[in-house]
């Protein structure tokens, strides 16, 4: 391996490895704002400059040669990375970051230019995120983001000291064609987008005594949660999760698993049905929200492709408000829920027209991930040392299905786990290995009964488009195609944890196919709970009554020119 | 001028019996550097560009608009065939198909010339697909990857080298992007009628007649200028706004060596004559409000460290400015030239390190107001 | 080979600007986003995508040019039509324009994408009439 010399000190480096990633990767530490090598996002902010051979160059752009002499720190270097700091500090509006982001570690001295603040409108027209023009650094990396999305909602507009990054026309982002994946908020340095936040809205909620305020975690929360509070990705935070949320005053904590379930189970009898009787194929999944969105505003024409089921968090809410209130006596009306979720678009959907069942809003307010952790760390919770608990019963049961709905094939193991139950083989298989992975497109045959149900599993909406693509050109020829808007799925969504680094989203997803192997019950229509609504409420999967409460419609939302 | 000369395609029709390989080494013996103001030796672009494979572009570079400059202007609206000539010889030796002429927008007057001369060669030879396309606007799209980004549909913004356009460029094809200066040197070159040392000096500012003059590399300044008359006492030389500014020195030798050597550069070889009657803090502020004008805006240094260099300039003018901003001026402009990502954003403080070197009582003058 | 710039040209010498709908049609025209036609169209000077006044004088203000009084026009301008630089009051926009290659007849005034060469003081009058 050819070797070079960083701060005197030999490193061996690969053939095409830029002076940036060959330093990181030996533990030292070039300061950097706008580099993201997945998104491709370099060279802009020239914070990380060295000197290579006596000559300045940023070292993310910059490849090693052999013999190459690297010094990352100087007094010249030190110097123009001041002013370079200094001239981005003088222009935001440092007050409006809000939380612990990226840039703050680089903002503690005293600046060299007076103040020339940003002062653009703040846009606040989308349920899910927020758009802060006047704390952005004009990294870029949301538009990398938002265009390897295929999105494409927001640009840079205008150039030099007039570039800002908007939408066309400096539109509200809630009139563009944004999904609301909210991968955007992953990777700002700034917070210059961020998702909105309901914190507010929820606390006053549960300051009303008169409210009945439940809250439903998602599969992929209990996973990643605890990176905020300093554990490592992976460590599953469940009992303590449901703990500290007790500790902050809701009056239930349930799974939203549970919802999954139900899901699983009608969007199995769903397809099943659809198999058997000519309906409109391949069928996708229709639990993502941004998925969603960006159908109804890419692809409406595919919408009879698209399974009319709700998401999970939303078939919870309607039962909770419906089932659960009876059962309990309580008026709908008093009713709050509350999603824990790992995603800005659940937000989005929450106030969508169609997810309203007898007057009353299926879910009234979402909570990302972070959001949790915020109100957690707000109430001066000690997460680390709570002790563990249980969701509250009848609505915190689930299955091992659920469990994995966080993870990139994870709906489709668990429909593929009923639908060989519906198909009548009783003995059916449990983990079907050929689902999983984080490769972008996968495809798999399963045999059931006599039938090949052929399916494809694509996330990132990238992807999404290339296989709707095909739909479109009646080139797909598969019964099932699972979406998810987000990369790696649920455990990489809009509202988790910042990190878009595929090693951390592998370790989420590991946690939850582990928490699904300890669990007895791990088939959908195996969860006690499920039967008992069928049986008590539902009556039956597609049942007239299920069809109210368990599924839904969508619109067009293309341009009309 | 020889840049005037017909050459009536003769040079093509010459070029078109040779090998490639030998015409790139008899474009090396002549010597040809990119007259775009880089300097990079025309028969190595040349040669990397042939040995890339797949389809080849040819993009010949008349966004001009570094202040000051107007010989592409000229040359296209004398002898808009001499160019198109040399996108065709240059076309056949690194074999495409493909060739765009990238024109300046404030020059589509020139557009109706221009696409004549191609209409005269597609009736000749036609081999070559050219196409004329009129830029939208911008300082940044003579810079040569920027051009093929505002080609492509794309934001006019430089790209991170390498890779280099002879490698992947337009549409990440090997694309060879040379100035119209230098295209229009090829048929000469070929013809042997190729004079190394003459360049095209685009001369302005106070002199009686202002315009572009053939002259020999090695001349001193004072006789250059003589012949576009000087008017007055002239103070200060700019050469354009990128490559700095010296003080008047009529005996000052013309070389690209030397200038240099003052801290100068004689990129396109541009002269603005600026005589004692001027406010040379005027000329400068301007200088520097139009690399904030055109900035692209995608780095730090160039985006927001310009218009602090305006603000400072402004308050020297107002007599506001303290000697905390004269050295913060000069600690800006080496952040910027040292840090922008781009050729133009690392010059576009030359002026200010030159004017700083040798016009400090510009400055010091406005500090003592305070 | 498809150029968005020849098409963008179109438009904007038909329209005298970027109309919102003639770049939603080019949009879908070419397959990308409309943040990024945008972004690409807002970024030339050449190009306006907010519905522009009636009229525009710009001054050219590179060295030649004020070296040949350009300053001393601009001034003129401000006082004769009353309006300050780059302000949106009223018909006309005045504006500062960059060094438009044509140093050897400066000082350059552009009327509405006319160039008017080697201007003098006292054509200021003249040429404001072109506006009225």
């Amino acid at each position: 391996m050819p070797k070079a010399i960083i701060d005197g000190r030999e490193i061996e480096f690969e053939e095409g490895e830029t002076i940036l990633e060959a330093a990181l990767r030996n533990g030292i530490n070039i300061p950097h704002l706008c580099f993201n090598k997945r998104l491709g996002v370099k060279g802009r902010c020239r914070q990380c400059i060295v000197e290579a051979d006596g000559r300045i160059v940023a070292s993310c752009t910059t490849r090693l040669r052999e013999g190459m002499h690297i010094i990352t720190d100087n007094e010249k270097i030190r110097e123009y990375r001041k002013i370079n700091l200094d001239l981005l500090k003088s222009r935001i509006n440092t007050s409006q970051i809000l939380e612990d982001e990226e840039i703050l570690e680089y903002l503690e001295e005293e600046g060299l230019f007076e103040e020339k603040l940003l002062s653009l409108p703040i846009d606040n027209s989308s349920p899910a995120i927020v758009r802060n023009p006047n704390i952005c650094i004009l990294c870029g990396r949301c538009v990398a983001m938002c265009n390897e999305q295929t999105v494409g909602a927001i640009n840079y507009a205008y150039r030099s000291i007039n570039t800002v990054i908007i939408p066309a026309f400096m539109d509200e982002i809630n009139n563009t064609v944004c999904s609301t994946c909210g991968q955007c908020t992953l990777v700002c340095p700034t917070g210059a987008i961020r998702e909105k936040e309901d914190i507010d809205r929820v606390m006053e909620a549960l300051n009303d005594k008169d409210k009945h305020v439940i809250i439903q975690t998602a599969p992929s929360i209990r996973a990643s949660l605890g990176e905020l509070f300093g554990l490592p990705p992976g460590t599953l935070v469940t009992g303590k999760m449901v703990t500290a949320l007790r500790l902050l005053g809701f009056d239930m904590v349930f799974d939203t698993d549970l919802g999954a379930d139900l899901t699983t189970f009608e969007e199995a009898h769903e397809l099943w049905h659809r198999i058997n009787n000519n309906g409109v194929l391949p069928m996708t999944t229709s639990c993502c929200p941004a998925w969603i969105k960006f159908m109804e505003h890419f692809y409406p024409d595919l919408a009879p492709h698209v399974s009319t089921c709700k998401s999970p968090h939303e078939m919870f809410g309607a039962i909770a408000k419906s089932y659960y209130a009876r059962l309990r006596g309580i008026d709908p009306s008093r009713i709050v829920v509350v999603s824990a979720m790992p995603c800005t678009a659940k937000k989005f959907e929450a106030q969508r027209q169609e997810l309203i069942n007898d007057g009353y809003r299926n879910v009234d307010y979402v909570l990302t991930t972070r959001e949790i952790a915020r109100m957690i760390k707000k109430k001066g919770i000690d997460f680390n040392s709570l002790e563990e608990s249980e969701f509250d019963k009848p609505l915190g049961i689930s299955s091992g299905a659920g469990a994995i709905y966080g993870a990139t094939g994870g709906v489709t193991e668990s429909v593929l786990r009923t639908l060989v139950w519906i198909a009548g083989e009783e003995l059916g298989k449990i983990e079907y290995r050929e689902v999983r992975g984080m490769e972008g497109v996968r495809e798999a045959e399963i045999r059931i009964k006599d039938k090949n149900i052929k399916i494809c599993i694509v996330h990132g909406l990238g992807n999404a488009r290339k296989i709707m693509e095909k739909v479109r050109n009646k080139q797909a020829e598969y019964h099932f195609i699972e979406v998810m808007a987000c990369p790696g799925g649920c455990i990489g969504g809009g509202g988790q944890p910042k990190s878009n680094d595929i090693n951390i989203l592998r370790k989420r997803a590991m946690a939850l196919y582990t928490q699904d192997k300890k669990l007895k019950i791990r088939k959908a229509h195996e969860n006690p709970i499920v039967r008992r609504i069928y049986d008590e409420f539902l009556e039956k999967p597609l049942s007239e009554k299920a069809h109210k409460y368990l599924h839904t419609s969508y619109i067009d939302r293309a341009p009309k020119i | 001028m020889q840049i005037e000369r017909h050459t009536g395609f003769n040079g093509l029709r010459k070029a078109l019996s040779m090998n490639p390989d030998e015409l790139i080494e008899l474009i090396r013996n002549s010597g040809l550097t990119g007259r775009g103001g880089a300097h990079f030796p025309t028969w190595k672009k040349l040669s990397l560009a042939r040995s890339s494979q797949g389809e080849k572009i040819v993009v010949c570079d008349a966004e001009e608009s570094e202040p000051g400059t107007f010989k592409d202007r000229f040359i296209l609206e004398k002898n808009p065939l001499i160019v198109v000539e040399g996108i065709a010889i240059a076309s056949h030796i690194i074999e495409a198909r493909q060739a765009i002429i990238y024109l300046r927008g404030e020059y589509s007057f020139l557009e109706e010339g221009i696409r004549k001369a191609i209409e005269e060669y597609n009736k000749l030879f036609g081999d070559i697909n050219i196409h004329l396309i009129i830029s939208g606007g911008g300082y940044i799209c003579g810079e040569e990857t920027a051009i093929l980004n505002s080609l492509e549909g794309k934001r006019p913004n430089p790209r991170n080298k390498p890779p280099f356009p002879v490698e992947k460029g337009y549409m990440d094809k090997p694309t060879l992007v040379n100035n119209v200066e230098t295209l229009a040197m090829l048929p000469l070159i070929i013809l042997g009628d190729y004079d190394p040392d003459l360049r095209l000096f685009s001369i302005s500012g106070n002199v009686e007649k202002p315009g572009v003059y053939e002259a020999r590399l090695g001349i001193t300044l004072g006789e250059l200028i003589a012949r576009a008359k000087p008017i007055g006492n002239p103070r200060a030389v700019l050469l354009g706004a990128s490559g700095g500014v010296l003080r008047y020195d009529p005996n000052l030798v013309l070389t690209m060596d030397n200038i240099e050597r003052l801290g100068g550069m004689l990129g396109m070889n541009t002269l603005i004559i600026i005589n004692d009657e001027q406010d040379l803090l005027q000329v400068f502020k301007h200088i520097a409000e139009f690399f904030v004008h055109e900035s692209c805006g995608l780095c730090t240094p160039c985006r927001e460290g310009n218009p602090r260099i305006v603000d400072i300039m402004e308050k020297i003018i107002d007599g506001t400015a303290t000697s905390r901003d004269i050295s913060l001026l000069e600690r800006l402009a080496k952040y910027i030239a040292d840090t922008s990502m781009c050729g133009l954003g690392k010059a576009s403080t030359k002026w200010l390190l030159t004017a700083l070197k040798y016009f400090p009582e510009v400055f010091s003058n406005a500090k003592s107001n305070n | 080979m498809k150029f968005i710039l020849e098409d963008l040209w179109q438009i904007e010498k038909r329209f005298g600007y970027l109309p919102r709908r003639e770049l939603e049609s080019l949009a879908e025209k070419h397959g990308k986003p409309l943040a990024e036609i945008f972004s690409v169209a807002s970024f030339y000077s050449l190009f306006s995508v907010d519905n522009p006044p009636k009229h525009f004088i710009g001054v050219c203000t590179c060295p030649s040019c004020i070296a040949n009084g350009a300053l001393e026009i601009l001034h003129a301008f401000e006082e004769e039509l009353g309006v300050s630089i780059n302000s949106d009051e009223g018909d006309i926009r005045l504006l500062k324009l960059q060094c438009q290659g044509r140093c050897d007849k400066a000082p350059v005034v552009v009327i509405d994408g006319v160039y008017y060469e080697k201007v003098r003081l006292e054509n200021i009058e003249k040429l404001i009439e072109k506006c009225r």
